[in-house]
C-alpha cells in the first residue's frame, strides 16, 4: 500500500475546504426566499411607532414586504382588515393600538374561528394589555402574540405627577369606551385613594357607550368645579386628535394638565407628563419581529415588556401661564418644551 | 522551683530583645499617630471647605438654572428636598439655607440655623476664589453668592455650614482606627518576635542546655542534629564523637524518652501562633456578618426576617459544636497538624463562599464550613497545648490557650471592623480567608514535629474505653450538670447571641460605623485576653473557683441590664462586663470540674469529661442568636440584652445554691 504522504493530506484537504466553500455558497443562494411579509394593521394612520419598527427592521437587514391597513379608529372597518389578513396569510401581523389589537387577537378566551390565532402577531402601543384582557398575565397565557407596552406603569405615573403637584384633589377625565382607560382609572383611584387624594372622575361617553367629542367640555366643567389642583388624562386615541381643544379648555378652567401622551404636551397645552417615545417603542417592536422571523422564536417565548425609559415632560409655556413649575430637583431630568 | 541558670538567662535574653522590639516599634507607632493626628487636624478643615463651597456652588447652580428657566424665585419649589439630599449624601452638613438678594431666609434644612444676621454679616466667597469661612452659630460656614446668569444680577446667597460634632467623631473615628492598628500590629509583633526568638535561639539553646545536661550525668553522646547553630552542633557532634569511647554512635538518641528535635516550649510556640493566626482570620466577620447578612436576606420556607437573620450565627456555632462531638476519635485517628490542616481548609473555603455568595443559602453553606473549620481548629489546638506542655504545667497551657484565642478576637475583630470599611464585606472576608490560608501554611511548616502521637496511645492505652453508662452517671452528677446548665450554658448562649448578633445590629441602628462596631465588640476580647490569665492565677492562688464563676455570671448579668439605662453607653458597658465577668467565671469552670466531678473523672478520664463539657456548653449555643432574633423582635434590642441578663443573673443564683449545698455535703462528717 501506498503511503499517504504530506503532500496528499495537503491536496485532499485543499480540495476539501474548496468544496466546503463552494457547498456553502450554494447554499446561501439556495437559501436566499422571498421577503418576509408582514401585515400591519394601524389605528390612527402612520404614526412614530410604525416607523421606528420598519427603521429597526430596514437597519437589521431584515427583508420584509408590508401591507398596511389603516382601521382609522373605527371597529366596523376593522373587522373587515382582519378578514382580509386571515387571507392573506402572512408571516406576521403587526399592530398598533389596544382597539386594533383586541380586533385581530379578540379577548382572552374569545371565538377561536373570529380572530387570528394561527399567525404570530406583535403589537406596539398598547397601554395595559392585562387589563385590556389581551393576555391574562405579562407572561402570555401561551397566546401566540407579544409586543410593547408604551405607558409607563400606572403607579409610575402616579409618582411623577405627585412630585410635580403634590396635590389634594385630582380631575380625571377618560373614554370608559376604550379598555385601558377603564383598567387605568381603576388602578389611578386605587393608589390615590392610598395617598389620600381624593378624585373627581368623568367620562365622554354617551348613552351607547360611543365617545363624544362634544361631551369633552360639559366633563371638564363638572371636574372643574371641584377645584382639583390639576387633571390627569389617561392614554386614549380618542383624545389624541384633540389634545389642542381638550388642554386649552382644561386651562381655561384653571387645571394644569398631565398626560402620557407626547401629543398633550407638545401640540396641546398640557403641563407636564411621563411619556414614552413612540419610535422608540417602534424599534422594540421590530426587535421582536426580528426575533420570530429570522431567528424563529415563537411569539409566546417573547415577553410582553414595557421600555425601560421614560421622559418626563414640562411645557414651560403651560408653566408660566397657570404659574405652577416642577420642583427645582425635576429640572435635572425633565425635557422642558417651550423653555425660552 | 529554681530555674537553671541557663534558662534564666535565655528568659532575660527574650525580655531585652522584646522590649527593644516592641519599644521601637510603639515609640514609631505612637510618632505616626502624633504625626497622622497633627495632619488630620490640618488638612482635614482645608479639604471639607472645599468641598463645602464644591456642594454651595452646585446648589446655587440648581437655583440659577431653574431661574433661567423662568421659574420665578417666590415659586421655586423642591429646595427643602435637594438640601436634604446634600445633607443625606455628606453627612458632615450641618445645615445649608438660602436667602434671596433682600436677605430674606427662602429655604433652609438642618440640625439648626444660625440666625439671619449672622449669614448675612459672613463675608461672601466671589465664583472661583478659595472658600473663605466665617462662623455662624457655631457652624464654619461658606457663603456663595447667586446670580440670575454668568455676570447677572444677585439673586441671593447660599450658606453652607460644617456640622463641628461632626468633624471631632470624624477625626476621633480616625484615630481609633490608627491607634487600633497600632495596637493589633504591636500583639502582632510580640507574637512574631517570640516566635523568631524562641525558633532562632531559645529553642536551640534549650537543645543544647538538655545535651549538656547529659553530659554532665555521663550520658557522653553528640547532640542530636536540630536547627539553628548549626555550626556550633557539627562542633559539639565531632567533640562528642571523638570523646566517645568506641562503638557507641548516636545509638543514645533511642534512650531519650518521648525526645523530639523541638523542645516543648518552642511547639507550644508554634501552635499559639497557628492559633493565633486562626483566630484572626476567624474572627475578622465577627462584627460585620450579621450587617453582611442583611444584605442577602430575602424570605424563603416562610421564616421571619429576623429569624432569618440569626441563621448565618446559629448554623456556625451548632455545627462548630457538632465538630467537636467528634474531637476524641478524631484524635485518636489523625495527627494534630492533619486534623488543624483540615479546620483551615474547612474555614477558608467559608470565609471565601461567604466573600462570593450571592444568596442567602449559599452564605449559611459557606459559614457552616467556616463553623466545621473552627470546631476542628479548635479543639485541635487545646488537645495541642495539653499534649505538649508537661503535666505539672497545665494551667499554664489552659491560659496560653485562653488568652491567645481572646487576644486574637481581639485583634481580629477590630481589624475586620477596619477592613469592612476600607474593603467592603466581601474584600474583608476574602482578607479573612488570606488571613486563615497564611495559617494553614504555618502549621504544615511547624507542626510536622508535633509528638503527639506516640503521647496519645500511651494515654489511651493508660486510660482505656470508657464505659457505656459512664456518661449517664456524669450527667446525673448534680454539681457538675448545675455548672453546664446554671453557668457555662447561659453565659455561653448570652456571649454567641450578643456579640455576634444583637450587639452589632443594635449598634448599627443607632447609627455607628463598622469601625465603630468593631472597637465596641472588641472590648471582650481584649478584656479577656488581658484579665483571664490575671484572674486566673489569683483564683488559683486563693481556692475562689465556686465564688468566681458566680460573682463573674453576676457581672456579666448586671452589665447587661445598663442597656436599659443609657441607649449610647449602656452597650459598652454591657461588652465590657461581659469581658471581666467572663474572664472570671470562664476558666474557673474549667477549674472547678476535676473538684466537682472527681469520680467520673476516675472512671473515664479528665480528657472526656472536659470533652462532654465543652460539647455541653456550646451545643445549645447555637440557640442563642435565634431566642434573641425573636426576642428583639417582639421587644426591642434593649429588652432582649436584659432579658438575657436576667436569665444569667437568676442561674448564677441558682448555681451559687447548688454549689453551697455540695460544698456543705462534702464537708459534712456523715459523708
Amino acid at each position: 500500500m501506498t503511503p499517504f504522504s504530506r503532500r496528499d493530506f495537503h491536496r485532499i484537504a485543499a480540495g476539501g475546504a474548496a468544496g466546503l466553500a463552494l457547498a456553502a455558497a450554494a447554499g446561501r443562494t439556495g437559501a436566499a426566499r422571498p421577503p418576509f411579509r408582514v401585515f400591519m394593521i394601524q389605528w390612527r394612520g402612520d404614526t412614530d411607532a410604525d416607523r421606528g419598527m420598519m427603521d429597526y427592521l430596514r437597519r437589521a437587514g431584515v427583508e420584509v414586504e408590508f401591507t398596511a391597513r389603516d382601521a382609522a379608529q373605527d371597529k366596523a372597518k376593522l373587522a373587515a382588515i382582519v378578514a382580509e389578513a386571515k387571507q392573506a396569510r402572512p408571516d406576521l401581523i403587526y399592530a398598533y393600538a389596544t382597539e386594533a389589537v383586541l380586533g385581530v387577537v379578540g379577548p382572552v378566551g374569545g371565538d377561536a374561528g373570529r380572530f387570528v390565532t394561527d399567525i404570530p402577531v406583535v403589537f406596539a402601543a398598547v397601554g395595559d394589555p392585562v387589563a385590556s384582557n389581551i393576555v391574562p398575565s405579562l407572561d402570555h397565557g401561551g397566546r401566540n402574540l407579544t409586543g410593547v407596552i408604551h405607558l409607563p406603569p400606572i403607579p409610575v405615573q402616579f409618582e411623577a405627577l405627585n412630585s410635580f403637584f403634590a396635590p389634594k384633589r385630582l380631575g380625571l377625565l377618560y373614554n370608559s369606551a376604550e379598555s385601558y382607560g377603564v383598567g387605568a382609572v381603576r388602578q389611578f383611584q386605587d393608589i390615590a385613594g392610598k395617598a389620600d387624594i381624593e378624585i373627581a372622575v368623568e367620562t365622554c361617553v354617551d348613552a351607547k357607550g360611543e365617545p363624544q367629542e362634544e361631551l369633552i367640555p360639559p366633563a371638564l366643567e363638572r371636574i372643574a368645579a371641584r377645584r382639583p389642583d390639576a387633571l390627569y388624562l389617561p392614554s386614549t386615541s380618542f383624545f389624541l386628535p384633540l389634545a389642542r381643544p381638550i388642554t386649552a379648555k382644561a386651562l381655561d378652567l384653571g387645571m394644569p394638565v398631565f398626560s402620557p401622551n407626547e401629543q398633550m404636551m407638545r401640540q396641546g397645552s398640557a403641563l407636564a407628563g411621563l411619556v414614552a417615545s413612540l419610535n422608540a417603542v417602534g424599534e422594540f417592536a421590530g426587535y421582536k419581529i426580528e426575533q420570530i422571523l429570522v431567528r424563529g422564536v415563537a411569539a409566546k417565548d417573547i415577553p410582553i415588556e414595557y421600555l425601560s425609559r421614560f421622559s418626563l415632560l414640562v411645557n414651560m409655556r403651560v408653566a408660566r401661564r397657570v404659574q405652577v413649575y416642577p420642583p427645582v430637583t425635576m429640572l435635572r431630568y425633565a425635557e422642558l418644551v417651550d423653555a425660552s | 522551683m529554681s530555674q537553671p541558670a541557663g534558662v534564666a538567662a535565655l528568659r532575660r535574653i527574650r525580655w531585652h530583645v522584646l522590649i527593644a522590639a516592641i519599644g521601637g516599634l510603639l515609640i514609631a507607632g505612637i510618632g505616626s499617630t502624633i504625626l497622622v493626628a497633627e495632619r488630620q487636624y490640618r488638612e482635614l478643615p482645608v479639604v471639607l471647605a472645599a468641598k463645602q463651597l464644591a456642594i454651595a456652588t452646585l446648589l446655587g447652580h440648581e437655583i440659577e438654572q431653574a431661574v433661567a428657566v423662568g421659574i420665578p424665585l417666590d415659586k421655586l419649589r423642591g429646595l427643602d428636598d435637594l438640601y436634604k439630599e446634600a445633607r443625606r449624601d455628606n453627612p458632615e452638613i450641618g445645615y445649608i439655607a438660602f436667602t434671596d438678594a433682600a436677605g430674606r431666609v427662602v429655604a433652609t434644612q438642618g440640625r439648626s440655623i444660625p440666625p439671619t444676621v449672622e449669614l448675612l454679616a459672613l463675608e461672601r466667597t466671589p465664583p472661583g476664589s478659595a472658600p473663605r469661612l466665617g462662623d455662624a452659630g457655631g457652624f464654619s460656614t461658606v457663603a456663595v453668592p447667586v446670580a440670575a446668569a454668568s455676570g447677572g444680577a444677585a439673586i441671593g446667597d447660599i450658606f453652607v455650614g460644617i456640622d463641628p460634632d461632626h468633624i471631632r467623631r470624624l477625626i476621633k473615628d480616625r484615630l481609633f482606627d490608627v491607634v487600633t492598628v497600632l495596637v493589633v500590629t504591636a500583639i502582632c509583633a510580640v507574637e512574631l518576635v517570640l516566635l523568631l526568638l524562641d525558633y532562632g535561639i531559645t529553642g536551640p539553646l534549650r537543645s543544647l542546655e538538655s545535651w549538656g545536661a547529659e553530659v554532665l550525668a555521663g550520658e557522653l553522646r553528640p547532640p542530636r542534629r536540630a536547627f539553628g547553630f548549626r555550626e556550633l552542633h557539627d562542633l559539639l557532634r565531632a567533640t562528642a564523637r571523638a570523646a566517645a569511647p568506641p562503638g557507641s554512635g548516636d545509638g543514645a538518641k533511642s534512650r531519650v524518652p518521648g525526645g523530639g528535635v523541638v523542645p516543648w516550649q518552642l511547639m507550644v510556640r508554634f501552635i499559639r501562633v497557628g492559633l493565633f493566626l486562626f483566630v484572626l482570620g476567624d474572627t475578622m466577620s465577627s462584627s460585620f456578618l450579621p450587617i453582611f447578612a442583611r444584605d442577602l436576606a430575602t424570605p424563603f420556607w416562610g421564616l421571619t426576617r429576623d429569624f432569618l437573620l440569626s441563621l448565618p450565627v446559629v448554623v456556625y456555632w451548632l455545627i462548630s459544636a457538632i465538630a467537636q462531638l467528634f474531637g476524641p476519635p478524631l484524635m485518636e485517628r489523625y495527627s494534630h497538624r492533619a486534623l488543624f490542616v483540615a479546620g483551615v481548609g474547612f474555614s477558608a473555603a467559608g470565609m471565601a463562599g461567604a466573600a462570593l455568595a450571592g444568596d442567602f443559602p449559599t452564605l449559611l453553606a459557606a459559614r457552616g464550613l467556616a463553623g466545621l473549620g473552627l470546631g476542628l481548629a479548635f479543639m485541635t489546638c487545646q488537645a495541642a497545648i495539653l499534649t505538649h506542655v508537661p503535666k505539672e504545667l497545665r494551667t499554664l497551657g489552659i491560659a496560653t490557650f485562653t488568652g491567645t484565642f481572646f487576644l486574637a478576637t481581639f485583634c481580629g475583630t477590630a481589624l475586620g471592623g477596619i477592613a469592612a470599611q476600607q474593603l467592603g464585606f466581601r474584600g474583608a472576608l476574602v482578607l479573612s480567608a488570606a488571613v486563615v490560608l497564611i495559617c494553614g501554611a504555618f502549621v504544615i511548616g511547624t507542626l510536622g514535629g508535633s509528638r503527639e502521637r506516640p503521647m496519645q496511645k500511651v494515654a489511651a492505652a493508660a486510660a482505656g474505653a470508657p464505659a457505656g453508662n459512664s456518661y449517664l452517671r456524669l450527667a446525673r452528677n448534680g454539681s457538675f450538670a448545675s455548672l453546664l446548665l446554671f453557668c457555662a450554658v447561659p453565659n455561653r448562649m448570652f456571649n454567641v447571641a450578643f456579640l455576634l448578633y444583637l450587639a452589632p445590629l443594635y449598634l448599627f441602628s443607632l447609627g455607628d460605623t463598622k469601625a465603630e462596631i468593631g472597637r465596641v465588640v472588641s472590648l471582650y476580647g481584649i478584656a479577656m485576653a488581658i484579665l483571664a490569665p490575671a484572674l486566673a492565677a489569683q483564683v488559683d492562688r486563693r481556692k475562689l473557683q465556686r465564688a468566681s464563676v458566680v460573682v463573674g455570671s453576676l457581672i456579666c448579668a448586671l452589665g447587661a441590664l445598663a442597656v436599659l439605662l443609657d441607649r449610647e453607653h449602656g452597650i459598652l458597658i454591657a461588652v465590657a462586663t461581659m469581658g471581666i465577668g467572663q474572664a472570671m467565671s470562664v476558666p474557673s469552670q474549667m477549674s472547678l470540674i476535676p473538684a466537682l466531678s472527681g469520680r467520673q473523672i476516675a472512671n473515664m478520664g479528665l480528657p472526656r469529661v472536659m470533652s462532654v463539657f465543652r460539647v455541653g456548653e456550646r451545643l445549645p449555643a447555637f440557640l442563642g442568636p435565634m431566642v434573641a432574633a425573636s426576642l428583639a423582635g417582639a421587644f426591642g434590642f434593649e429588652r432582649a440584652i436584659a432579658a438575657f441578663g436576667a436569665w444569667v443573673a437568676a442561674s448564677a443564683v441558682i448555681l451559687a445554691l447548688v454549689l453551697r449545698a455540695s460544698r456543705a455535703k462534702q464537708e459534712s462528717p456523715a459523708e
